[in-house]
Order: C-alpha cells, then structure tokens, then sequence
C-alpha cells in the first residue's frame, strides 16, 4: 500500500492507496505549552476564543479578551462545544481548536468565508471528550467532568472514560489539527478503527417509523443549525422565509423531516461531521446518523472529505458531469 | 364559546378535600381508569421528551421532561380557522377550536406554576379577554402533578426562588411519592373527578406527606428595577448573550414562554389555514416588522427582552415572575448559557451612570 502525500497551505494530508486520509499533520507550526499559546493569541489579536470553567464547574464557551481572563480558558473532557462556529463574529481572532473543531475553520476557509490571516489557531492535539448527556443521564445534571493525568474523574471519582467518550470522538481518527498556527499537546495515538454511529434499523419499513418517531421529537427551535459553524446563513435561513416559502411552522413529523432533509442537502459535501448539530439538540434526534451519511456519501461518490485542506472545493461547487475523470465509482 | 365547549364539565374551582392513599400497585389501575373517561390521558416520556398518550404499564415518573407540559394548553402550533372559497367566489371561513378533555398525568409543579403564568395573559381575566383555544383547552385539561422526592431535584432546579414547597400552581391533584404508594391530594373539582376513580386505600391511614423537594433558591430581590436601570446597558447584554447561540431551545422548553407568530397557510389555491405557532426571542426573525427594521435586530436585545420579560415586566403587571425555576433552558442549551448566570449579573451589576438613569427614565 502506497502513501499519498499531498501539501496545501501549510497542511500536510496522507492519504492511503485507496485515497483514504489516514493522517494529516500541520507542517512549521512550533508546539507550545496551552498557557504560553493563548498568550500568543491574545497579544496577536486581543481575543481568544476557547472554554473556561462555568458555573457547575464544566468548561463553557468563553472569551479572553483580557490576562486574568485568558488564565481562565482551559481543555478537557467537557470542552465539548465547537469554537469554530463563534469564529465569524469575532474575527479577527485567535481561537483555541480541536482537531474536528479546525476542520470547521478549514472548510470557511475553502468557502471563502474566514481568511486565514485573521484567525490565529491554537491547534490541540485531541484525547477525546466526554459525551455530556451521557454523564447527565449515569450521575445527574451538573455532574463535574475532569482530566486528572490519565484519568477522567466525575465529580472527583474516577470514571468509567471509555463509557463516556462521546460517539463522535470513538468515530474520530483525527487527533492532529489539520490547521494550526501553534499546537498544543502531546500527540496522541487514535483509536485503530473509527467506531460507527449505530442505531439505525435495517429494513426500509423499520426505518420509516424510526425516522417518524425521531422527528415527531423534534420542536424546531433550529438549535441544529445554530449551533452548526457552517450553517451561516441562519438569520436568513430559508426554514423560517415567507418567499420562498417551503415550510410552514407546523412541527408535525413530515415538516420536521423537511426542515431538516433541506439542511442536510445544503451540508452536502460540506458537513465536516463536528458532531454539533447532534450534540445540540435538546430532543435527542440522532443527527449523528445522517451527517454519517452525508460523509460514507462524499466520501464514496466523490472521494471527498471537507474540511481537510483550505484549498479544496466541494464537490458540488466544482462538479461537472461531462468530465469523464470525475472519480464517481 | 369557552363557556359552551366546557360546559358540563368539572372546573377549575378549588376545593376542599380529604388526602387519600393510593397502593403502588393500584397506580397503573387508577391510570386505566383516567383514560376510560372522555378524552385523551397524557403521561410523560422521557424517549420522547415530552407528554405521550398513555399506552399501559408504568409511567416514567423519574426526573421531568425535556419540554415543557405549556404545550397540552398552547399547543406548538394550532389551526384558528380554516378559509375556503365557495362556488361563488366568496370566502367561507370556519373558526376551529379544540374540545378534547385531556388528563395529563405526571406534570411537575413547575409545569403548573407555569401554567399560571400563562393564564395571566391568555385566561379568562387576560389584558385582551379570554384566548378562545387556550380557554378552552386550558379548562378541559386536568392536571395531575407528581410532587417532586430529593432524587428528582438536581443543580438546574431553582424553584425555590419563587415560592414555598406547598405552591401547588393549577394543578388539579398533586400526588405525593410516599413509602409503599402516593397520597392523593385533590385541590380543585376537576381534581376530585380524577380522584374518584383512582382504587384508592378507603382503610389505610394516611401518612403526612413530606413537603416537595426544591431546587436552590437564588436571590432576585429588587431586580425588577435593576432590569429596567439597565435597560440601555449593552455592554452587560452583549457580555452576558455573547455565547448564546441565537437558537429556540431555551424557550420552546420554557413552561412560561408563550410568544407566538400567526400566518396564513394555503393549501392550494381554493383553501388554507390561519395558524398559531410557537415563536422566540432568540431567532433572528422575532420582531422583525415588514420594513425589513428589526427592533431587536441584535441578539443581546432580543436576550434583554427575554429576562426583562420574565423578571420585570410580568411582575410590573401581574405581581408574579414569569420564570418558575424548572431549569430546562439551563438543560436544554446547547451552550451552557444559565440564565441564573445572567440574573446574576445583572444584581451584582453597579448602578448606572447618569447616561444610565436618563435610560431608566425613558425605557
């Protein structure tokens, strides 16, 4: 099996024979100590966007725009929220990022809706984080979650971490940042194979009910994507426009199926498979099984993933069906 | 019309009545005796997240659900009329109005402080009269809430910010968790309907049930009038909003938030409905007027309308906050934002600078 290695501002991809990324490594950027590197980011831009402790003691999304409240910024298993979608509000700035989060920040960046010279990247090198209605639903709301040396600790027990890595960390192989001005971390060896989301029935009868069922959950209040960092333009979002006018505000299943089969089609080729949008919702609609397919769908139809290279386009912006060397197997 | 519809059937007037027991055992036979009567019985579902028709077995009564019980009486989004144009052209319009008696079993008793909160502006003595669907809806609904044990607090919960344990809001029969079963407290006539045909003990004598656990309290003391001082504030708004997602979750599970959009939906060219439907401050269409000019075009704004609402303005005209502590926007969100944080913020928050008073003035 013969390595691919293919070099794009300042990222580096390897890809297997089959085309597969297996790893990606950021080139010339120096690794630093987490302090010393929000430091950097703040002298640069005055701001840093990252996660402080909250008031139950789990990190929250946060701001520096000051020394005393940069100290305050911090990572660990509940830094769970994806800095990157707080990123076009703020810019320019300097934002701490893991490696799923940095794929958001690449994939604005191929679409032409963050430059790069006005974010400063303070790439971790990623263990993982912790799945947090999972250690709501074992030990209650509020429950404290904390990296001590190896260990996650709950509440100040050591915990069960492999129980409570969240799914999207046990499906990711990434634990470099694809892009970075500096990293952070020691390097951490990722998992041998990416886990899958399961869940989903086999039969296509089964799967309508399930699908049924999931979205006669759902109460549209669009936490799905507003809290996506590619869904950008939510404040005009078709979902809630007169003209055109595809949806009505009727929760009922087939609207909610709609409302969501239109955002999905608009993350084609695009959804970096954060995982936010899954992690947002407060009915618990498994998102995690369609942005899934989303990516087994790029990957397979146009051996493409996003957010892998701030040079790539999309697949749907740069297809062309007479080009017979398009890689559509 | 609220009065036609509901006629004939027991109301929301309280009562005076004995507490009785109910055997754990008998519940589920008490259940099956609530949903032998007109109507449809409701019990929570976690899975589901909501209240679901009640199906047999058990209800799961640990823990509240993800939203809110608001939706049995305002529902998500409600049919008013349907329009049509007759072979003459002209247009016939049918005013719709629910009539199903509903039994939900299972609210908190936030979910009916909440309840309360919303009868100030929709019920019968509302600003703009009784609303005709959420009256109607409202007083054939029988509430039956679960008092809540130490185990189904947790550090969300801050009910005990607005009122004493024994605030049993407009619950029709609250059912207390004590050893061996559930005392039976029936405070309304319709609550002494449900009541009846519940297999209770006649024999067993009755425990004293324990006060419902709360969660903790935090302190609002005078924020109405720091709500209104820092009205013009934006550098707190913008501070204490700049995580927030400009999402609707906080107050599409809020027991309280009631705002609402009407729209017009055709149905083909010949026929459409006129539809209610739940809105929120936190989109970015709320407000926004037909010019294009959005009042609270900003997030912080529409935010400050959200806490003044509820800690300000609803006690100006009610005397009652409209927040009962239930804590779902704290669960529900998806970036940690706590408006206890922001309650918080805005108490310990200096007077306002003389630009500030001229604010207070003028908001």
């Amino acid at each position: 099996m013969s390595a691919e290695i293919t070099e794009s501002q300042g990222t580096t991809a390897v890809k297997d024979s089959g085309g597969a990324t297996v790893a990606v490594a950021v080139a010339d950027a120096p690794v630093m100590e987490f302090a010393e590197a929000v430091a950097l980011g703040l002298e640069k831009f005055g701001v840093v966007l990252g996660w402080a402790p909250g008031r139950d003691g789990n990190l929250a999304p946060a701001f520096a725009r000051s020394a005393e409240q940069a100290s305050a910024l911090a990572f660990g298993p509940s830094a769970v929220f994806n800095p990157a979608r707080y990123v076009r509000d703020h810019t320019p700035c300097a934002v701490v990022a893991k490696p799923c989060d940095t794929r958001s920040l690449v994939q604005m960046m191929s679409e032409n809706m963050l430059d790069r010279d006005e974010v400063f990247v303070i790439g971790l090198r990623c263990p993982g984080v912790a799945d947090m209605k999972k250690v709501v639903e074992r030990y209650g709301w509020g429950a404290r979650v904390e990296q001590v040396g190896p260990d996650w600790l709950v509440n100040g027990d050591k915990a069960d971490k492999a129980d409570l890595l969240d799914a999207r960390c046990r499906a990711c192989l990434r634990r470099e940042p694809v892009i970075a001005d500096v990293v952070v971390g020691e390097p951490v060896t990722p998992p041998a194979e990416a886990e899958r989301f399961t869940g989903l029935p086999e039969s296509m009868a089964e799967r309508g009910a399930f699908w049924e069922a999931e979205f006669g959950k759902c109460i549209r209040c669009y936490a799905c994507r507003n809290a996506c960092p590619l869904c950008y333009c939510q404040d005009v979002c078709v979902a809630q426009a007169r003209q055109p006018h595809w949806l009505t505000d009727e929760a009922t299943p087939a609207e909610n199926w709609m409302w969501q089969m239109i955002r999905m089609a608009h993350l084609a080729g695009r959804c970096t498979q954060c995982g936010e949008c899954n992690r947002a919702c407060p009915v618990d609609i498994r998102l995690d099984l369609l942005t899934q397919e989303l990516g087994d769908t790029a990957r397979e139809l146009f051996d493409y993933e996003a957010g892998l290279d701030p040079g790539q386009k999309a697949p749907f912006v740069t297809y062309d069906k007479e080009r017979d060397e398009w890689p559509i197997r | 019309m609220a009065d036609q519809v509901s006629a004939g059937v027991p109301h929301n007037t309280p009562v005076e009545a004995e507490l009785t027991f109910l055997a754990a055992d008998k519940l589920v036979a008490w259940l099956a005796a609530l949903a032998a009567r007109e109507g449809d019985l409701l019990v929570p579902d976690r899975q589901a997240g909501t209240f679901v028709p009640w199906t047999g077995g058990e209800p799961d009564l640990a823990k509240m659900t993800a939203t809110s019980a608001k939706g049995i009486v305002l529902p998500q989004h409600e049919t008013f009329l349907s329009y049509a144009y007759d072979d003459d052209g002209k247009v016939a319009v049918t005013p719709r109005v629910a009539d199903t008696p509903t039994t939900v079993f299972g609210i908190r008793l936030c979910d009916a402080r909440g309840i309360r909160c919303i009868d100030q502006t929709f019920g019968e003595n509302g600003p703009s009269g009784a609303d005709p669907n959420y009256t109607v809806r409202r007083n054939l609904a029988t509430f039956v809430a679960v008092a809540c044990t130490p185990a189904d607090v947790d550090a969300a919960c801050f009910c005990a910010t607005f009122g004493p344990a024994d605030d049993f809001g407009v619950a029709d029969v609250v059912v207390h968790p004590v050893d061996g079963g559930y005392v039976v407290r029936p405070l309304t006539e319709k609550g002494l309907a449900a009541a009846a045909v519940a297999p209770v003990d006649t024999g067993a004598t009755v425990p004293e049930p324990p006060l419902p656990s709360q969660g903790t309290a935090i302190d609002i003391e005078g924020i109405e009038q720091k709500l209104l001082a820092h009205f013009d504030d934006d550098e707190l708004w913008s501070d204490v909003t700049e995580h927030c997602l400009s999402c609707g979750a906080c107050s599409f599970v809020c027991p309280t938030c009631y705002c609402f959009s009407i729209a017009d939906e055709a149905r083909g060219s010949e026929c459409g409905d006129r539809l209610r439907s739940w809105d929120s401050c936190g989109f970015a269409c709320y407000s926004k007027e037909a010019s294009g000019h959005n009042p609270r075009g900003r997030n912080a704004q529409r935010f400050r309308n959200r806490v003044n609402h509820k800690f300000a303005y609803y006690p100006e005209l009610y005397n009652l906050e409209s927040c009962v502590g239930c804590g779902r926007c704290v669960r529900a969100c998806p970036a940690a934002v706590d408006i206890r944080d922001m309650v918080e913020a805005v108490m310990r928050r200096p007077a306002p600078t003389k630009d500030g008073a001229k604010a207070e003035v003028t908001a």
